[in-house]
């Protein structure tokens, strides 16, 4: 019998796709690296577009002024404006937190601020730096932080880990040298070839206006000895808010990459627009581990996403705890054979924020296995929503998928929701799925109280053991840095 | 004449637009009559046939008042297209079981909806058993409005060829220590499709609520396609909630018990297609409802 | 020359990557009953899954004769119908499928015809009662939340019900109390009355087979047997242990 709810793909706007060659790139419709799998899996459809209009403020003007700021290469130059011509297509999206409060009229303020929205330190909120106080944050960094401060010497440290990993042979760069120098092809060969500006809006915003970020290469084999970290490498302008990280790791490499830091990052232009794009090649192994802590007035819109080929793994370790809203689903294409991905999360919601995180996973290989482990917790009124997706493929047979997640209510005023959806479009698979949610055992707090410990000491320690999934994966510092953290924001006298 | 849509089985919480199971589309038209039941308590099990003409609607209207029980069972044959709307009121510590029985003709279109609202100390008890042979879309919504008022549902599913089923499921709990329970079993054979979305909402002031969710699809077509979202909403800190999903095919040591004892991997795979179905008519004491299902599982395994 | 039953013959398999069983002998005649035992971890278990046909247990040397056959590649439900059963040591739940359904399914399919319910029902209940099983675990999912007793004798009542000519019990006693014990070998008993059946009963600890007859006792470690003898050797067994044995190598 007929299926009556499949509709036709309709890809509107879209020329037919050229074949093949990457070298004279300048259109959009060039292969992407997502092409062969199935592109219905992340096509907007029909009624996300708007009708076309013009962004008040960003436009090419702007675009190119951007461009020729950074000396882009002209490819560069051509690939922002087709991704601002895309982003005033599509609409924002409807099925998440509510992002009325960021001004989309005025974008480009968030790009390029107004004078008069010069930041400095006497500007920054009270509870910003008693919060640096309290996290006991070096003078020296907080500036940087705050996004008010001239170049934080951590370049120095920056360039030491840089020199230590080239004696291996891996390239850490930023990416605006990237984009000129010896690597310059092949950034050119990657970049936004795993998360196109066709994807969602602020992939296609990011597209137009990105700056800053990292490049790594880590060549064939090369076991990395230290992880490579990205704090280091904050810059006073723009804080970081469109930055590109692109890394490749070659066949048989192992890189550990860390992102961000427990301190909060604040900027007054309060959008977050990152992308993040993975390549893990042949049995290379890629662990990814990020602590967010954007500050409250943050609208956190990142697009992570990591394609493994046969025999590689990803691990995402990602603890979740700042900005006012948040879309943070990092995704993993599993396209060779035997590819691995594990997501080890946690999502602290407190008051005011509304964190919308999640993971998402395609399986487009035989034998490959995917692994989830969550927990969120809220707390004083947030809200915390787990999304996630689960594809597997017609051709993905003897694919594993075991997804996990678990999620704490401290009190009525908050709200949890977990919304997991899997689609299994092979009998050869097994799926796993298990979610629970609850609230903090009385008789638990009891206990611990019965040690001596205050009640809020007892709720602490709990929730921080509630966080080990995560803690447990991180180094040391970043660990105790993670459960400091949550101690504070327990305490409710976080900024 | 143009066509018609009807949107049905809406996720209350929708997520990302490309997965494509925010809700189902379904071409329909308002054309046919429609025709009201009612059903009130009586002592003796209900049974009724729910048929119609081409594009009718149906609705059965079921409903008690304190401590009382109802007894529905409810068998749908002989109809092209047909809209079935069960509402049901569970009065203060009333009981309700309604059963329903689907094995529809092929090429035809079921849309089987309930509503339910459940007051303090009532029960819901339902058990669907759906066996094809056209497209199901059965979406049911209960509000557990009083306090410790409870909704069980067991589901049993069998699709086959190119059939159609879609589920949706929500259950909203607003009393305090109000309870849900649902089990939703079956097997997937040929080109099935299936869809289930299951969505437990534990409303703020719904203090000591306990909602689980089951699931587990047995995958046995070589172009079956399954697609699971179990939801979990919540604005209340004391709850207890879960979900759990399993899918895929007749796991290896379950294969090999059944080998041992001389039965086949094919024989075996049939076995447990009519294994969820077989299960929920055990559950049911009433042997009309056990003589609908099995003569149903007769003619759609022939 | 009384043909055997089960020929053995310099058996070797493989789990995975690691050989279990390094080249057994062994012979099962008609009617005969044979205890396999040996120190735990010692490849008793492989040995009746590899008799069974489970796949996961790689048959890289050797050969298998049922009944003057070879059945060493021979798929598992083809050598449950030729008359080999192999009773669990931890029987799994199949939630969906009565007890009473799963062993009926297997009579109709090892004798290709369809049972009559009321013969079938009869019988199944007398083999309950003569294990002690209350009838209402004849409806109920099959092992779903029975207890380990109940699922031994549930495996019991399989042996009984199917009238295999070969019948391996893995560890059927282990977990079980006195009573339980006492019953499960008064099923093995009426077993052999009945079917005049062979055995092989694989075990570790001698108490299911105080009031059994026993003809060979094979003992096995690390992977071979190294010791063969009648039913005397169990008591030798039950007093020393197997480290005498070990001693008189």
């Amino acid at each position: 019998m007929r299926r009556e709810n499949e509709t036709s793909e309709k890809k509107s706007g879209r020329k037919a796709r050229k074949s093949g060659k990457r070298e004279e790139i300048t259109n959009m419709e060039e292969k992407t690296y997502v092409d062969d799998i199935d592109r219905s899996v992340y096509d907007i459809k029909d009624e996300e577009h708007d009708a076309f209009r013009i962004e008040e403020g960003l436009t090419p003007e702007i675009v190119d002024q951007i461009s020729k700021e950074k000396h882009d290469p002209e490819w560069m130059r051509e690939f922002r404006q087709q991704s601002l011509k895309i982003y005033q297509e599509l609409k924002v999206p409807d099925w998440g937190p509510s992002i009325k409060g960021l001004d989309m009229d005025h974008i480009a303020t968030y790009v390029r601020p107004h004078s008069d929205m010069k930041n400095n330190w006497k500007n920054v909120p009270k509870d910003i730096k008693e919060t640096f106080e309290r996290l006991g944050i070096p003078q020296a960094e907080r500036k940087s932080l705050a996004g008010v401060g001239a170049q934080y010497d951590s370049e120095l440290v920056y360039h030491n880990v840089k020199d230590e990993v080239a004696a291996q042979g891996v390239v850490y760069l930023d990416m605006e040298s990237a984009l000129q120098g010896e690597y310059a092809d092949m950034v050119h060969e990657y970049f936004m070839k795993l998360i196109t500006p066709r994807d969602h809006k602020f992939a296609a915003l990011h597209g137009a206006v990105w700056s800053g970020g990292s490049f790594v290469y880590v060549p064939k084999g090369v076991d990395v000895s230290i992880p490579l970290q990205s704090y280091f490498r904050l810059n006073a302008k723009g804080a970081g808010q469109f930055e590109h990280t692109l890394i490749i790791v070659d066949e048989g490499a192992n890189l550990h990459f860390i992102e961000g830091c427990s301190a909060p990052k604040y900027n007054v232009a309060n959008l977050h627009a990152g992308c993040v794009e993975l390549f893990v090649k042949k049995n290379a192994k890629l662990r990814y581990s990020t602590i967010e802590n954007w500050s409250k007035n943050m609208y956190n819109l990142n697009s992570k996403r990591a394609l493994v080929e046969e025999g590689g793994t990803i691990e995402w370790v990602s603890g979740s705890f700042g900005s006012h809203v948040s879309y943070l689903y990092p995704m993993s294409i599993l396209k060779g054979r035997g590819a691995k991905m594990e997501f080890t999360g946690v999502t602290f919601a407190a008051a005011g924020q509304n964190l919308d995180t999640g993971a998402k996973v395609v399986h487009a290989a035989p034998d490959t296995s995917s692994y989830m482990n969550t927990r969120s917790i809220s707390k004083g009124g947030g809200i915390s929503t787990f999304r996630s997706s689960v594809v597997v493929q017609k051709n993905a047979t003897g694919t594993k998928s075991a997804v996990s997640c678990q999620s704490l209510m401290l009190d009525s005023e908050s709200r949890s929701d977990t919304i997991p959806a899997m689609d299994v479009r092979t009998k050869e698979a097994s799926i796993g799925h298990e979610a629970k949610i609850g609230s903090i055992s009385d008789d638990a707090v009891f206990y611990l109280m019965s040690r001596g410990l205050t009640e809020e000491e007892a709720r602490a320690l709990i929730v921080s053991g509630f966080a080990d999934n995560v803690s447990k994966e991180l180094p040391m510092e970043y660990a105790v840095e993670m459960n400091n953290l949550i101690r504070l924001e327990m305490k409710g006298s976080i900024g | 004449m143009s066509e018609m849509k009807r949107t049905v089985n809406a996720l209350p919480s929708k997520t990302w637009y490309w997965l494509k199971m925010n809700d189902a589309v379904l071409p329909w038209e308002e054309e046919g009559g429609s025709e009201t039941i009612q059903v009130e308590s009586k002592n003796v099990p209900v049974f009724l046939q729910v048929s119609g003409g081409n594009y009718e609607k149906k609705q059965i209207e079921i409903s008690t008042k304190e401590k009382e029980e109802v007894e529905v069972y409810m068998q749908y044959a002989d109809f092209s297209h047909l809209e079935a709307l069960t509402k049901i009121h569970v009065g203060k510590g009333s009981r309700v079981k309604l059963v329903q029985v689907m094995k529809t003709g092929k090429e035809t279109s079921l849309i089987n909806r309930i509503e339910t609202k459940v007051e303090e100390k009532g029960s819901l008890e339902l058990y669907q058993v759906m066996l094809g042979q056209g497209n199901i879309y059965g979406e049911t919504l209960t509000d557990l409005v009083g306090k410790e008022a409870s909704f069980d549902a067991d589901l049993g599913y069998l699709v086959q060829d190119e059939e159609l089923l879609d589920i949706n499921m929500v259950v909203n709990h607003f009393g305090e220590e109000t309870r849900s329970r649902i089990k939703a079993d079956g097997a997937l054979k040929d080109k099935a499709k299936k869809v289930f979305r299951g969505t437990i909402d534990f409303k703020k002031g719904s203090v000591g609520a306990e909602g689980e969710e089951t699931e587990t699809v047995l995958m046995l077509g070589d172009d079956v396609q399954n697609q699971t979202i179990p939801v979990i909403l919540c604005s209340e800190e004391t709850v207890a909630g879960s979900h759990g999903a399993t899918i895929g095919e007749l796991d290896e040591d379950t294969l090999f018990y059944f080998e041992s004892r001389g039965i086949g991997k094919k024989e075996a795979e049939d076995i447990m297609a009519r294994a969820a179905i077989d299960r929920i008519g055990r559950l049911l004491s009433e042997e009309k409802a056990q003589e609908w299902i099995q003569d149903g599982l007769k003619e759609v395994l022939s | 020359m009384s043909h055997k039953l089960l020929t053995v013959k310099d058996l070797h398999v493989n789990v995975g990557e690691k050989e279990i069983l390094h080249g057994i002998n062994l012979q099962v005649g008609k009617g005969e009953t044979h205890v396999l035992m040996g120190p735990n971890g010692t490849g008793k278990s492989t040995l009746g899954y590899a008799i069974a046909g489970n796949p996961r247990y790689e048959v890289t040397e050797g050969s298998i004769l049922f009944n003057g056959e070879d059945i060493t590649y021979m798929p598992v439900n083809e050598r449950a119908k030729k008359g080999i059963f192999l009773s669990f040591q931890n029987p799994l739940e199949v939630p969906g499928v009565t007890l009473s359904a799963f062993i009926r399914s297997a009579l109709e399919y090892k004798t290709g015809e369809r049972i009559r319910l009321f013969t079938y029902k009869k019988k199944l209940l007398e083999m309950m009662e003569l294990l002690n099983m209350d009838e209402s675990y004849a409806e109920r999912d099959l092992n779903v939340g029975f207890s380990g007793g109940e699922k031994k004798k549930a495996e019991i009542l399989q042996l009984l019900m199917l009238e295999p000519s070969l019948a391996i019990l893995d560890e059927t006693d282990s977990g079980l109390d006195v009573d339980a014990v006492r019953t499960v070998s008064r099923g093995i008993q009426i077993y052999q009355e009945r079917c005049k059946g062979s055995l092989l009963i694989i075990t570790h600890s001698t108490k299911i087979l105080e009031s059994l007859h026993v003809d060979v006792t094979h003992v096995m470690e690390n992977g071979i047997v190294v010791k063969e003898g009648d039913a005397s050797l169990v008591d030798v067994i039950n007093e020393n242990g197997f480290t005498e044995l070990r001693d008189e190598k």
